[in-house]
């Protein structure tokens, strides 16, 4: 058996794919698995002691024609791009596992796919249209990202595309880098800061993106009173391009036993022994959320909003996530006492932290996040829960213009079946996307069932025109099925007499 | 405008010239002869242009671009 993992995005989605990859070779011991990556962020893959073989995806190399103007620079370009794909061909993989989500990765797969290669995650079909062919896809592609409510963690979805479950033991740092010889080594190379030898914190001041992470004044802010009121070391970590505002964060403390610097000077093998020694980690939406997890060491997490927390923070015990819709929203005296409560695992006072508890993130105080509604409807339609009460009135009447919109398209459905009739009715079919978009505009609550529709309508795929209309015919049906559970008969019938205004 | 900001709006410039120079090519593939193997790595390189482009969140697993 040799499997494929692709995963084309970041660097903390490779590392969220840690756990999943040694489920796989757990499940499949004797199977080769090769993973492909970034060349970008490799150094997260290397070392990954489950994979067999790593391949690099060289963007500049592909992109190189177009930048330094080659001549002939399309043919030069696609030449590369084809070498690749069959240099990865050519290994005839049994199975090639997607865990990328996006257009690029879709084709990709699809390129490298042998006639009896199995694929999960996103691929396409002969025609060059996206194919889902798992559920698991399906439901990414549907409910997944930003601005959507989705609330499974990353790693959990990547190994449901799998088909596999995870275990404690999934969940941890490639076996090199917590060696007994690299830690030694770690720790003999920072000998001289006093943190070495007892407890302390991390924290990470860096981020992918400032959005992602506090503006300097403000862990400035942070940074100093740790040190005043926290009986442990401070360590701040980064990256080299980080080093500029440590050396901010820093003027008016001194180097000491209780602050110590290693922004810009650590590897990134190094990191992992830091991490897994220190009590806490603080740091913004980054990557050192997903290392800390992979040595369970807790984390309290600054969670914004261009970030999904649900999906990519922290899984290690203890973990919590503060949350506010921007830093600009976060004071550093809430940081501080977050970090306060979580030293003294003291639970904190405020809905907009979470903590894990199990494999769910909830919310201290019990209070309902925003986005409830969806998240109860997406585990109805996926996962067989109770479909969710209406209490929104702009809901309900979301329900109804659905409910109206599925008698047309059946209506239009019907016409199509009949050739005389088909082209108009194809013009008007047409619009339905439109007054869907519509629906969800109207009723945001809706987002997740219409979401559903739509996706299972793009995974019906090519065929005969017959076999199409059919498919699309069961969407409508199921659509209505789920309408049902809210609107009576009539109302499915398109007539509102306003007598049922809630459930 | 610093002189890395001009040179990274030329750069986006001429990305965005190659991408649509890219896409005609692949749309008239599939309009002669069908979407074909040529075709598909094509479709490739447009996707990891589009990726250079600025605004795009081209990494990310949890990225919304279809």
């Amino acid at each position: 058996m040799k499997i494929l993992v692709l995963q084309l995005a970041r660097l903390g989605d490779i590392y969220l794919s840690h756990p999943a990859l040694r489920a796989l070779k757990r499940r499949y011991p004797q199977a080769e698995i090769h993973f492909l990556v970034r060349d970008r962020f490799k150094a997260a893959a290397q070392s990954l002691e489950v994979v067999d073989r790593l391949w690099i995806w060289d963007t500049k190399k592909f992109l190189a024609p177009f930048i330094y103007e080659t001549p002939d620079k399309d043919e030069a370009a696609l030449k590369e791009v084809s070498s690749f794909c069959e240099s990865l061909r050519n290994e005839k993989f049994t199975n090639i596992i997607n865990l990328s989500f996006s257009p690029l990765s879709s084709y990709l797969t699809h390129a490298i796919a042998g006639s009896q290669t199995q694929v999960m995650g996103y691929t396409r079909f002969e025609d060059g249209y996206l194919n889902l062919p798992d559920d698991t896809s399906a439901y990414f592609y549907a409910q997944v990202g930003v601005g959507r409510y989705n609330r499974l963690h990353l790693s959990d979805i990547f190994a449901t595309t799998m088909g596999l479950e995870m275990e404690e033991a999934d969940f941890v740092a490639p076996v090199k880098w917590l060696s007994e010889s690299n830690k030694r080594r770690v720790f003999e190379k920072y000998n001289s800061n006093s943190f070495v030898n007892q407890d302390f914190l991390v924290v990470h001041i860096g981020s992918s993106t400032p959005r992602k992470t506090l503006e300097v004044y403000k862990w400035r802010q942070v940074v100093h009173r740790l040190v005043k009121e926290v009986a442990i070391p401070v360590v701040l970590v980064g990256g080299k391009e980080e080093e500029e505002n440590a050396q901010q964060i820093l003027v008016g403390l001194k180097t000491n036993e209780r602050i110590c610097s290693l922004v810009g000077r650590t590897e990134l093998e190094e990191v992992f022994p830091i991490l897994e020694k220190s009590r806490l980690v603080i740091g913004g939406d980054s990557v050192m959320v997903h290392m800390a997890s992979l040595v369970q060491t807790p984390v309290l997490n600054l969670s914004f909003s261009s970030v999904r927390f649900w999906e990519t923070g922290p899984t290690s015990p203890g973990s919590r996530v503060l949350y506010t819709e921007s830093s600009k929203d976060l004071a550093s005296d809430r940081v501080i006492l977050e970090v306060l409560n979580c030293l003294d695992n003291v639970p904190s006072r405020y809905k907009e932290v979470y903590y894990r508890q199990m494999d769910i993130l909830s919310p201290y105080k019990g209070e309902k996040a925003s986005g409830e509604f969806q998240w109860s409807l997406i585990k109805a339609i996926y996962m067989g829960k109770m479909f969710p009460v209406v209490e929104n009135a702009l809901t309900f009447e979301g329900l109804k213009r659905l409910a109206e919109i599925v008698i047309l398209a059946k209506e239009l459905l019907q016409r199509m079946g009949s050739r005389e009739q088909r082209a108009e009715a194809q013009k008007i079919f047409d619009l339905v996307d439109d007054l869907l978009f519509q629906v969800m505009e109207l009723a945001p609550e809706l987002y997740p069932l219409v979401s559903w529709f739509q996706t299972e309508r793009v995974r019906i795929g090519p065929g005969s025109f017959e076999t199409i209309l059919e498919k699309t015919k069961k969407c409508f049906f199921n659509l209505e099925k789920v309408l049902s559970l809210y609107l009576d008969e009539n109302e499915l019938k398109g007539d509102s007499s306003g007598k049922n205004m809630f459930r | 405008m610093s002189h890395h900001e001009k040179g990274q709006e030329l750069l986006e410039s001429y990305l965005q010239g190659t991408l649509t120079r890219l896409e005609k090519s692949a749309q008239k593939i599939i309009q002669t002869s069908g979407y074909s193997s040529e075709c598909e790595k094509m479709k490739i390189l447009i996707e990891m242009i589009r990726e250079q482009l600025k605004n795009e969140n081209f990494s990310s697993s949890t990225r919304q671009v279809r």
